[in-house]
């Protein structure tokens, strides 16, 4: 088993080949038809980031780091998926949660992390089952 | 779809490593052990419908914000 470790592989660390499209090979459950995502970063923000797809530009999800929001958020990696992934190292991981946007807050998705590699530009969105109260957890106020 | 009867302490076997076992039948609950090796994800049908939904929501989210959306998340930062 492998364990990312919180801030050293969250966020933004991988700046290098950032133009080059991440491959998911199963798509994002709601979203099977797509499979090449772009990570954005957005102007002056460390912590937020957008999913957009290179196949439909209109297509996104907004991203975020949850490690500084979500204090004890683990995101455990089972070998199949560093095989799927073509995971190498934990410096190549990335890990973001999807963001909703409601009236008064952001939500967070903490019971489906996306997971990338952002080396060999794979991802995949993960299934926590231990999680699965946690698809819209309050992030912070607006 | 194959249908099988089982009572409880009875159990199928799906290919060579998965076992789905009856735990215990109470009125219409019905407790289930599966046995399966670490790769085979195992989890109920309505936390995928959950995360579909999840999933198209947060496209929305993005979708309908458009150019307000750096605004809105500057200075959101912990």
């Amino acid at each position: 088993m492998y364990t990312a470790s919180v801030a050293e592989t969250s966020g933004l660390c991988a700046q290098e080949n950032r133009n080059q499209a991440i491959y998911f090979p199963r798509g994002l459950p709601g979203l099977e038809t797509y499979h090449h995502f772009r990570v954005e970063a957005l102007p002056d923000n460390r912590v937020f980031s957008m999913l957009r797809s290179t196949e439909e530009a209109g297509l996104a999800l907004i991203l975020v780091d949850p490690f500084p929001f979500i204090p004890g958020y683990r995101v455990e990696l089972a070998g199949s998926d560093l095989a799927e992934l073509e995971i190498n190292g934990e410096a190549d991981v990335l890990i973001f949660t999807t963001v909703t946007v409601g009236k008064e807050r952001l939500f967070t998705n903490l019971a489906a992390p996306i997971v990338i590699n952002a080396a060999g530009k794979r991802g995949k969105q993960l299934v926590l089952p231990e999680r699965s109260e946690e698809l819209r957890v309050p992030l912070v106020k607006l | 779809m194959l249908v099988l009867t089982r009572k409880p302490g009875e159990s199928i076997v799906i290919g060579e490593d998965i076992e789905v076992k009856v735990i215990s039948v109470d009125g219409e609950a019905i407790r289930l052990g599966v046995t399966a090796p670490r790769k085979v994800p195992v989890y109920r049908r309505e936390i995928v419908e959950a995360i579909r939904e999840e999933n198209l929501r947060a496209a929305r989210s993005a979708a309908k914000l458009g150019q307000d959306l750096n605004r809105l998340l500057k200075g959101q930062e912990t």
